[in-house]
């Protein structure tokens, strides 16, 4: 594989609290694109993104990011790395003692700017993402759309060259995941960034990835493209399984309606 | 064995960054860290004063009535004031102050952790490369020192003029004269064993709480079980500082 990807999953294998999560995928992401993760739930599209943003390490196999080896520069190399990463939690894992505004700054204080800088390039996230009118109000006080805005501000404040969102569009109105959508494009298109998204199903992804990864398991069941995937899942039976609970799912409300 | 091992360590890290934590709050290039370390000594060192206070003043009565009591039956009635001294300035005063602390300062600090770890806030904090002991747990860590050491003597002094006022009640031993025989009694030691044993149970409960908050379970029923654990660990750890305090200083 080359360093035209940002990721790049070798034989990756994780484990947490005994647990296989992530048995042995291998996936590259090339750097500039937008890549889909969807599965059932417990697929371990969570701990696929831990893996991606070196939260864990791979217990075999090989992590590359933008063609480093994790295991290679040690922990000092990746905390270095971690810099250039922006992860967007489901939960927001915004500190609860900070405001809005403190907990977009906090991440750049590690950057080495200026006290004018900082403050410029927290408001200009502000801004953009319609903090500024709840700029003083704290995590507890915030509604899950601001919550995961915040959280988005804060993981872009950094300018990183790798997005990771772990279900930040879950629980969103659909107006909420348009803007959300339409800012990663741009993000994409006019700084570059390589975005990772864990999703559930597949709307989310045909909306907005360039790429899609299946997990089951623990196992990656499909890399491609959503078109690709489509003709797979025609002919995969585990992919119609996956897929096929989603059918199910929308199926369900309307035959037991009243 | 691990754990040991691993608990070991982990008490290396956090005197490591508390240490650098108080330097760069020395020098003000914490902004944060100031803010929090403000917020801990208020809640820490000044909110408990109260309910420390009457702790002190119940105990200071119940040990001066019941050694009245029992020295006078024993014919060593006139140790009185020594004993009651030495037993709350040595003793009850790092002990009593460290049960307190660690039911109410360390649980909490465990729960939060606890809490930061199941909501990814430690996560959050790994990915912004800032350190979760110099972020959470040294502002703790360093306000848990100071308030352990200004509540044991606090309790101390308190204590020993509650027991001071029964005696002067109950025995018409005079104030003055109750003061007079403190001075004579105590002594730096007496006064260094209090202070010692309490940055001893100060850091340990520290260290024990961190470490049970941090190392929680990725599911939600593990936090009550965090708590019991930092509680009843707390309480082991005090008493055996207690013992190895009491072996050493016969």
């Amino acid at each position: 594989m080359g360093t035209g990807y940002a990721v790049e999953l070798i034989e990756a294998t994780s484990r947490v609290e005994g647990r296989t999560l992530i048995d042995s995928v291998t996936l590259a992401v090339e750097a500039g694109t937008i890549l889909g993760v969807t599965g059932l739930d417990g697929c371990g599209k969570s701990a696929l993104l831990n893996l991606m943003s070196t939260l864990v390490r791979p217990v075999s196999g090989q992590l590359l990011l933008f063609g480093q080896d994790t295991e290679e520069i040690g922990e000092p190399g990746r905390r270095a790395l971690r810099l250039g990463i922006g992860v967007v939690f489901e939960e927001g894992a915004l500190l609860d003692g900070f405001t809005v505004s403190e907990n977009i700054e906090l991440p750049l204080a590690r950057h080495g700017l200026s006290r004018a800088e900082l403050t410029e390039r927290t408001e200009l996230w502000m801004t953009a993402l319609g903090l500024m009118a709840h700029r003083d109000l704290m995590p507890y006080q915030l509604s899950t759309s601001l919550t995961r805005r915040t959280a988005l501000a804060r993981a872009l404040a950094t300018r990183p060259r790798l997005l990771i969102c772990d279900e930040v569009t879950t629980g969103l109105d659909l107006r909420a995941v348009l803007t959300f959508n339409h800012m990663l494009r741009r993000l994409r298109d006019e700084q570059g960034t390589t975005i990772i998204l864990a999703v559930d199903g597949l709307t989310q992804i045909r909306r907005i990835a360039d790429r899609v990864a299946v997990l089951h398991a623990g196992r990656l069941a499909f890399l491609g493209d959503i078109r690709q995937l489509c003709e797979h899942r025609k002919e995969d039976p585990l992919l119609q399984t996956i897929f096929d609970d989603e059918v199910w799912a929308t199926s369900f409300p309307s035959s037991t309606a009243p | 064995m691990a754990t040991v091992i691993d608990f070991l360590g982990f008490l290396v890290d956090v005197l490591l960054e508390s240490g650098i934590f108080f330097v760069t709050l020395i020098q003000g290039r914490t902004r944060f860290g100031s803010r929090s370390f403000k917020s801990q000594l208020r809640m820490m060192a000044l909110q408990p004063l109260p309910v420390v206070s009457i702790f002190a003043i119940s105990l200071g009565l119940i040990l001066s009535s019941q050694a009245v009591h029992f020295l006078e039956v024993l014919n060593l009635e006139s140790q009185t004031i020594e004993m009651i001294v030495l037993a709350l300035v040595r003793n009850f005063a790092p002990v009593v102050v460290g049960i307190f602390v660690a039911g109410r300062s360390g649980l909490a600090l465990a729960v939060q952790l606890g809490a930061m770890v199941l909501r990814r806030e430690i996560d959050a904090l790994t990915l912004m490369d800032i350190s979760p002991l110099r972020f959470v747990v040294a502002p703790t860590f360093c306000v848990n020192l100071i308030s352990m050491v200004g509540l044991s003597l606090w309790f101390a002094a308190l204590a020993v003029l509650a027991a001071g006022e029964f005696l002067e009640y109950w025995r018409q031993i005079p104030i003055t004269m109750f003061i007079g025989v403190v001075g004579n009694t105590l002594s730096w030691a007496d006064l260094s064993v209090c202070i010692l044993k309490g940055l001893a149970i100060g850091t340990l409960v520290v260290v024990v709480s961190a470490f049970n908050g941090l190392t929680i379970d990725s599911h939600a029923q593990s936090l009550s079980r965090v708590a019991t654990y930092t509680v009843v660990q707390s309480l082991l750890i005090i008493i055996l500082i207690q013992l190895v305090f009491s072996l050493q200083w016969l």
